[in-house]
């Protein structure tokens, strides 16, 4: 009876040691850096920092907002999706083209049919407008809200 | 001799017409002409938003058309992405009087430009009195009528210092009343306040008054 007590207890020793020894051999094989090489390049998009842009409308077509030609489209919030990668875009920025073809005048589902494409043909380049100076960058993040018929 | 009894008999007709027609011609308020430049959309409103939006008040649910009318073309326009949320913001909003509020005001400011509601009767009762509503230029000497002191008050003073033996204690008494009514409580400049109605599908779901609180907040 004895023996039989010794041995269940050297046995349930034994198991949780191997379990806790396999649970730290996974802890340590996992670094941080792992993550980047075993990510799909086709998901590389997901490494953007998120935008949500409001858009100040003319007026023209007051009572039809997807109908109202944009004055400007300004940057009003940005949330990191890596907090190694800073996106070149800050709130308060202006989008003022998107590959080349200014938004102001077009209206919103104008601005969604050109997004699409140009996500179509690669990644799209924006225009920003900041203080005192302009920029152009490579951007294709995701819109928090969407434009219409756009997924992100 | 024929033409001159038709005109004596026509004038006071015309002069009757010409009364009436200056008696009833007010200015229409903004609503009202928004009213009228979308007539058939203010037709379909219930009573309820028909009676605010001539008001120029707003209430949730409301639609473009009815905040236009109510409120005018908004300052600024915004979108979110979709469309579905849209901003109207207006610089410098002014809530609507009622006319007690108007009549208040009037009051007080007639009290700091020294005159009444109606130059007539001021100028009646100046002379009532023996005054003149030109006194303090044409006679240096004497202080002029204090804000809100009423002629007989005035008339008053004028006469006993006119009886007075030593007129320049009359004259000082009415002097510090005069300095004393420059001192009266300004007239607050009308401030407009920025208010933001915010539509979701095109209907009214909040309007936020200086950035900070809403004004549907003691309708709840």
């Amino acid at each position: 009876m004895t023996t039989t007590h010794t041995l269940l207890r050297f046995t349930a020793l034994l198991l949780s040691g191997l379990l806790f020894s396999a649970t730290g051999f996974t802890q340590e094989s996992s670094p941080a850096t792992d993550r980047l090489e075993k990510m799909n390049p086709f998901t590389v998009s997901a490494l953007y920092a998120a935008v949500e842009i409001k858009f100040t409308l003319s007026g023209k077509n007051l009572f039809e907002p997807l109908a109202d030609p944009v004055a400007f489209a300004e940057i009003s919030a940005v949330v990191l999706r890596d907090p190694d990668d800073i996106p070149d875009v800050a709130v308060g920025d202006k989008l003022l083209r998107i590959d080349g073809v200014e938004l102001k005048g077009l209206t919103i589902p104008q601005i969604a049919e050109l997004l699409n494409n140009a996500r179509a043909n690669d990644v799209p380049t924006w225009e920003i407008g900041q203080l005192l100076s302009t920029k152009t960058i490579k951007f294709d993040g995701d819109w928090l809200t969407p434009l219409p018929g756009l997924k992100r | 001799m024929n033409r001159f009894r038709t005109l004596r008999e026509v004038a006071p007709l015309l002069l009757a017409g010409l009364l009436a027609g200056c008696a009833t011609s007010t200015v229409p308020t903004p609503q009202a002409q928004r009213i009228t430049e979308y007539q058939s959309d203010y037709e379909q409103m219930s009573s309820a938003t028909k009676e605010g939006v001539a008001r120029g008040l707003i209430s949730r649910w409301d639609d473009f058309k009815a905040v236009y009318i109510a409120l005018g073309k908004p300052d600024v326009i915004t979108s979110s992405a979709d469309g579905r949320v849209v901003g109207w913001t207006y610089h410098s909003y002014m809530p609507p009087q009622t006319e007690e509020q108007k009549k208040v005001e009037r009051e007080v400011v007639l009290q700091r430009t020294n005159m009444s509601d109606n130059p007539l009767m001021d100028t009646f009762h100046a002379w009532k009195n023996n005054a003149s509503r030109q006194i303090a230029f044409m006679r240096p000497g004497i202080p002029p009528r204090a804000y809100g002191q009423s002629w007989d008050e005035y008339g008053k003073y004028l006469r006993e210092r006119e009886l007075s033996r030593m007129p320049e204690v009359e004259d000082k008494i009415q002097n510090e009343k005069y300095e004393q009514s420059l001192y009266i409580e300004p007239v607050p400049d009308p401030v407009g306040a920025k208010l933001e109605v915010i539509f979701i599908e095109q209907h009214v779901s909040d309007a936020i008054v200086d950035d900070s609180y809403s004004a549907f907040t003691e309708a709840r």
